[in-house]
């Protein structure tokens, strides 16, 4: 299991274009992904999920990756969210 | 026939809650049950499935997946090209979420789950996402809602079939609720499967009302939310004569209803006894009475119901709800029917009038703010001259096989008439170098249909042989109300002292001009408004909705002519819509004590006011 915390950095929050890059990349591999936002937990792979979670700016939220290819996973998804989305810090 | 009258009175008190009103557009009583057209939404049923269609629902769920991707990946590739890269994004999103693990995922467990069908688990799962969405104060993320419900409708309409929910699917006789119908609707309705309308929008000029008129199905229209308040299966009444529909009604409501109906069918029996017999007052004054027609098949339908001729066939049909343009072949085939058919008369073909409340499918014109004072009726043809040739040669040729005349739509200008003629001309010479036979003698008409033309109809005149007022635009243009808005229609008032002027004027002048001059608007299907016409001068003939023309017609077999040139004399003076209200409910039922029961029953107008009377006549 694979976990990163991120914080939303962005203006509008966890709004579709990231969620779709998230949500796309995700499933680009095997494992499972998880997200949380104050205790709820989507599935990473459903973009319409990942909306659901309505992560504003400064919401924390928590990646939570498991499966045979979760190191790949979590370090393409850790890019991602460096890249466009927050401050990555991943464990 | 007391008894009767008193449990109307009755149950008129109890069914306050469910009755609503609206206006009578097309008379006549259905009863059935409702089913919603809701255009934006497909209309889903629920139904059980065997454990061995399990696998069959899902595979079906999956192609509809496919094919939908397939839709918006052609779309994206046009886009493409159209828009650049940049806003391609969207399309993505809609292509991403078309694919969603959780939508996909709980739309196959659900049809597994609860051995229901594809439609409705997708529309459950569906409906699962928007409620989580509701409770997103984020304004930006709830917004995606839309998106959302236009992949799902997408993928929907591929299940089902077909690109959007129609009427030629319907199985068993329904009464269709919705907020309004479109040419396209109509068209593909199978009039067996239809009872009734009712509709939130309209007047009973627009498009549902025309074809439901055409039709013989009873129906109301303007009830502002009637799709609000019915639901598909409900037991709905549509009164088509008062302007009421009856949702869920009691069983004496019921029953009454049924009374009501028999009633009506048996009065449009004894109507069309005196189908074969002359339009011509007491006093000798005669008219033809025409029939108004939307498709060439109707015509039949015109002459079952005794209509001398064609006064008016609006052409629009044949560009409308296909692919492309119609054809000179088609059109020639088209009016070659109508001219066949209507023996010992004329049929005059109204060439294209789009704009306004008609449109061409999938926009194949540009959108306008304004489409009643836009491109439209001759204007779009003298813009578009391709499309006017070509319906022009096919008008032509037909008038080969019986006699046929033409007519301009949305005239405002001479300049325009001779415009036009000057390509008719072009198209005539054409033909005639081919030696392709055609009535080189075919008489020419302008519709007079806006406050310009009907000002100028002496410098008009010298431009065609005839004039066919067109009171349904004229009353709109002259009134400044658009009448496919439900929140103006009360303004459609034919009685309006300008209308009454302006038709007057038009009558008189065409009168000293010594040409002939039709009425082809809604008024004509009305005894009084033709009473009243008909009193302004010579008029050569009326033409209406078929079913319209058996009651016109005892009507004017009941009048005499100098009382009509009386009432219309006198309503000229006066100043106002009510004043002339007013002085016609008296005076009408005061010349004619014992037809305006019948008229009153057969059709709800400023005269049937007086409800009781009405009851009283079905009760009776």
């Amino acid at each position: 299991m694979e976990t990163i915390a991120v914080i939303i950095k962005d203006e509008l929050g966890l709004h579709a274009k990231p969620a779709f890059r998230l949500a796309q990349l995700a499933n680009s591999f095997k494992s499972e992904l998880l997200i949380e936002n104050n205790e709820r937990k989507v599935n990473g792979k459903s973009v319409l999920e990942i909306l659901t979670l309505s992560a504003n700016k400064g919401s924390e939220i928590k990646l939570v990756i498991t499966g045979e290819d979760e190191k790949n996973a979590a370090d393409g998804l850790k890019k991602l969210l460096n890249d466009s989305l927050g401050e990555g810090n991943g464990k | 026939m007391t008894a009767l009258v008193k449990v109307m009175e009755n149950n008129k008190n109890k069914t306050t809650a469910q009755d609503y009103k609206g206006i009578a557009a097309s008379p006549g009583i259905a009863i059935g049950r409702v089913y919603i057209l809701d255009r934006a939404k497909p209309c889903i049923l629920r139904h059980a499935i065997a454990d061995s269609h399990i696998e069959n629902e899902i595979q079906r769920f999956n192609q509809a997946l496919e094919k939908s991707k397939t839709q918006l990946m052609e779309i994206r590739e046009k886009a493409k090209k159209d828009i650049g890269s940049n806003h391609l994004y969207m399309l993505d999103a809609h292509i991403m979420m078309l694919k969603d693990d959780t939508l996909v995922e709980n739309t196959i467990n659900f049809i597994g789950g609860q051995k229901v069908n594809a439609e409705w688990a997708l529309k459950e799962s569906l409906e699962g996402f928007l409620k989580k969405f509701e409770n997103i104060s984020d304004e930006y993320i709830s917004g995606r809602k839309k998106d959302i419900e236009q992949v799902v409708y997408r993928i929907l309409r591929n299940m089902i079939g077909h690109h959007l929910e129609s009427l030629a699917d319907l199985e068993e006789p329904v009464i269709i609720v919705a907020h309004d119908l479109t040419p396209s609707d109509t068209i593909q309705m199978k009039r067996e499967k239809v009872l009734g309308f009712a509709t939130d929008a309209g007047g009973k000029t627009s498009h549902t009302g025309i074809m439901a008129s055409a039709f013989e199905i009873p129906a109301v229209v303007g009830l502002k939310n009637i799709t609000e308040k019915a639901k598909n299966g409900d037991s709905i009444i549509v009164d088509g004569i008062d302007g009421s529909v009856i949702l869920a009604p009691d069983a004496d409501t019921f029953h009454l209803f049924l009374k009501k109906q028999q009633r009506f069918r048996y009065y449009e029996k004894e109507l069309l006894k005196s189908k074969d017999l002359p339009a011509i007052t007491k006093d000798g004054q005669r008219v033809k009475l025409m029939s108004n027609i939307e498709y060439s098949d109707e015509v039949d339908l015109a002459i079952r119901y005794g209509a001398e001729g064609v006064g008016l066939y609006r052409t629009e049909y044949l560009y409308i709800n296909k692919d492309g343009l119609p054809t000179e072949e088609e059109h020639f085939l088209d009016y070659k029917k109508v001219a066949m058919r209507v023996k010992n008369s004329y049929s005059i073909i109204r060439t294209l009038d789009l704009g306004g409340d008609k449109f061409i499918s999938e926009s194949k014109t540009d959108k306008e703010n304004n489409p009643a004072l836009g491109l439209r009726g001759i204007r779009l043809c003298l813009n578009r001259i391709d499309i006017f040739k070509t319906q022009l040669r096919g008008i032509l040729r037909a008038s080969h096989y019986g006699r046929l005349k033409l007519m301009y739509p949305m005239i405002s200008s001479v300049d325009e008439l001779r415009d036009a003629n000057q390509i008719l001309e072009d198209v005539k010479g054409e033909l005639k170098s081919k030696g392709i036979p055609f009535d080189s003698e075919i008489e020419v008409g302008a519709m007079i249909e806006t406050p310009s033309a009907s000002v100028i109809t002496d410098l008009l005149s010298e431009e065609v042989d005839f004039f066919s007022i067109g009171t349904n635009d004229l009353i709109q243009y002259t009134l400044a109300m658009d009448r496919i808005n439900e929140h103006v229609a009360y303004l459609y008032q034919p009685l309006h002292p300008a209308v009454l002027r302006m038709l007057k004027n038009i009558i008189s002048s065409a009168e000293k001009t010594g040409i002939p001059v039709s009425i082809c608007g809604m008024m004509g299907g009305d005894n009084i408004h033709t009473l009243i016409l008909l009193g302004m001068g010579r008029i050569e003939s009326i033409s209406m909705d078929p079913h319209s023309i058996p009651k016109v017609k005892k009507f004017i077999r009941q009048i005499k002519y100098e009382d009509a040139v009386r009432v219309a004399h006198e309503i000229l003076k006066l100043k106002s819509t009510d004043d002339v209200k007013k002085y016609l409910s008296e005076e009408i039922p005061r010349i004619y004590p014992e037809d305006m029961e019948e008229y009153n029953f057969s059709n709800k107008s400023m005269l049937s006011r007086k409800e009781d009377a009405s009851e009283l006549q079905i009760a009776g």
